[in-house]
């Protein structure tokens, strides 16, 4: 393989290795929809963009992403490895405040349903509560019994990567329970759709619409209708209802109008996505020993709700509330939480095992 | 606005992520890594897509984006590497899976003289003369320069034919 060193030549060469890696087309698909998955789920993360185009400088903002989650959907796997490794980056890991890094990674249930998902595992949800993570399989009872155990494996493998102790899986089979749908309430659901449609067209801003029986066994039914509190034509949007139900022969009802303050809903929808952080972040873990989870907007300030098995007799009973309470205002208190929440006040209630507040 | 942005993204990755990935692997010479690289690459450009103002073109953005992303990586390395060496000595230089990507013998002996080369040379040369890229613009990618780029150059080729020489595949130029 020997050759003459020919300044032309040696151009072609370097040339030609550009055309001679070859990179295989399937790769390029997969890493192509890996990037699409990652950019989609920055989307609902899109205040964590703002963050890091606030901070200036360009240096800066490269390294604050590489430290941080979203960068790390990127590379996670790199990301640990080195922390491992490096003792400066490993002291970077540990400055980032623990909810910090959970807002920043999506949440449990989701990586668990998209690894099944990807295994080819039939599911019908993912979902759970303070102390279960339930997965339930879509399919026959063979189909159930015959995954169950690898569905309840894999779960425990990523919970443990995560280092989350703190939930016990449950693997059940989906089982429908939706009843059949009778004559009325399909008349209703039509009547209601149409409804719907026609207040769009009317400009009206319908947030949500449902409706519901005033009692088990009850004919009568309640329509609801949520719409901004500034909406003034609420007789031409009943008067709207009313004609569909009709035409329907509907008549045992009653229209009730829900008036939305939207800038509280948004404000809600906000905190909402932080709520969830901070109920993955404790419930995740054994030793927060937190059971459940509550907030009320009203009366203000924003009260955070945490049950806990703590018995206030216990003798470290102060330094578990201390380390709740550390967590969660360590978490709202960074920049990031910060420029979300614009300095809402808030309060945490700490309650313990007697269901007494503790704080 | 974000769908957009999304769109203009993949369109971006459609064209240039293979010339990405190759200017990557050369530098990191993972394969693995290289894809993650490439990766990151595409998900900061989404994030900063703002911020690219059409100075140059889109390739010359994605290529500085890159070549940031690799500089990060291997100034991490670096350190890491210090560590690893000491308890493992082993060395860092992975063989290209052949199932996922394929580069032909000749071609071969250049990556791995590449691969020996210090990282200024190596970027140069990638730039200049594998990808192809004008002065100018590998200029903006590397944030050197024009005559910096020339120079480096200069001293990179023939430290390049030195290392294929050394390890046997090129003869001297005999007249």
């Amino acid at each position: 393989m020997k050759r003459q060193v020919e300044d032309n030549d040696f151009d072609v060469s370097l040339k030609k290795l550009n055309t001679d890696l070859k990179w295989k087309t399937k790769r390029k698909q997969e890493l192509r929809n890996r990037i699409i998955t990652d950019i989609d789920s920055l989307e609902t993360k899109e205040n964590s963009k703002n963050f890091f185009l606030s901070t200036r400088k360009k240096r800066k903002v490269i390294r604050s992403l590489s430290y941080t989650g979203i960068a790390l959907l990127i590379g996670f796997g790199l990301f640990i490895g080195s922390a491992f490794i490096s003792p400066a980056i490993a002291e970077v890991a540990a400055k980032i405040p623990y909810l910090n890094k959970i807002f920043h990674s999506e949440p449990i249930n989701r990586t668990i349903w998209k690894e099944l998902e990807e295994r080819g595992y039939h599911l019908s949800g993912v979902g759970g509560n303070a102390r279960y993570l339930h997965i339930s399989i879509d399919g026959s009872e063979q189909y159930y019994q015959d995954v169950r155990d690898e569905v309840k494996e894999i779960a425990a493998n990523i919970l443990k990567e995560k280092d989350y102790d703190g939930y016990k899986i449950e693997v059940e089979r989906h089982v429908n329970r939706v009843p059949s749908i009778s004559e009325r309430d399909q008349a209703i659901s039509e009547a209601l759709e149409e409804s719907y449609n026609h207040l769009i067209e009317l400009q009206f801003n319908v947030l949500a619409q449902g409706y519901s029986y005033s009692a088990p066994n009850s004919e009568k039914v309640i329509v609801h209708i949520d719409i901004p509190n500034t909406e003034k034509r609420i007789e031409e949007l009943k008067n709207v209802v009313n004609e569909c139900l009709k035409a329907k022969n509907i008549d045992s009802y009653s229209i009730k109008i829900n008036k939305i303050n939207l800038s509280q809903k948004e404000k809600e929808a906000r905190w909402n996505e932080i709520f969830q952080v901070i109920i993955e972040g404790l419930t995740a873990k054994k030793e927060y020993k937190v059971t459940g989870f509550a907030y009320s907007f009203h009366p203000a300030p924003l009260q955070i709700i945490i049950k806990t098995s703590i018995n206030a007799s216990e003798k470290d009973a102060d330094e578990k509330v201390r380390i709740i309470e550390r967590t969660i205002n360590e978490f709202l208190n960074s920049e990031e939480i910060q420029s979300k929440i614009g300095g809402d006040q808030y309060k945490i209630i700490i309650r313990g095992k007697d269901k007494q507040r503790i704080n | 606005m974000s769908e957009f942005r999304k769109k203009e993204i993949t369109n971006w990755y459609d064209h240039h992520s293979k010339s990405i990935l190759s200017f990557i692997l050369l530098m990191v010479k993972d394969y693995q890594q290289a894809e993650d690289l490439t990766h990151d690459t595409f998900v900061k450009a989404y994030l900063f897509y703002d911020t690219f103002k059409q100075h140059s073109s889109e390739k010359t953005w994605l290529f500085s984006i890159a070549h940031n992303v690799t500089v990060d990586f291997l100034r991490r390395q670096k350190t890491s590497l210090f560590f690893k060496e000491k308890i493992l000595s082993h060395k860092d230089n992975h063989p290209l899976p052949e199932e996922i990507i394929q580069i032909k013998e000749e071609s071969y002996e250049l990556y791995k003289a590449l691969g020996e080369l210090k990282d200024t040379y190596r970027k140069v040369i990638i730039l200049r003369k594998i990808k192809g890229f004008s002065i100018e613009d590998t200029s903006k990618i590397l944030g050197w320069s024009e005559s910096k780029v020339k120079s480096m150059l200069f001293r990179a080729i023939p430290a390049l034919k030195k290392q294929l020489i050394k390890e046997g595949y090129w003869n001297e130029k005999t007249s």
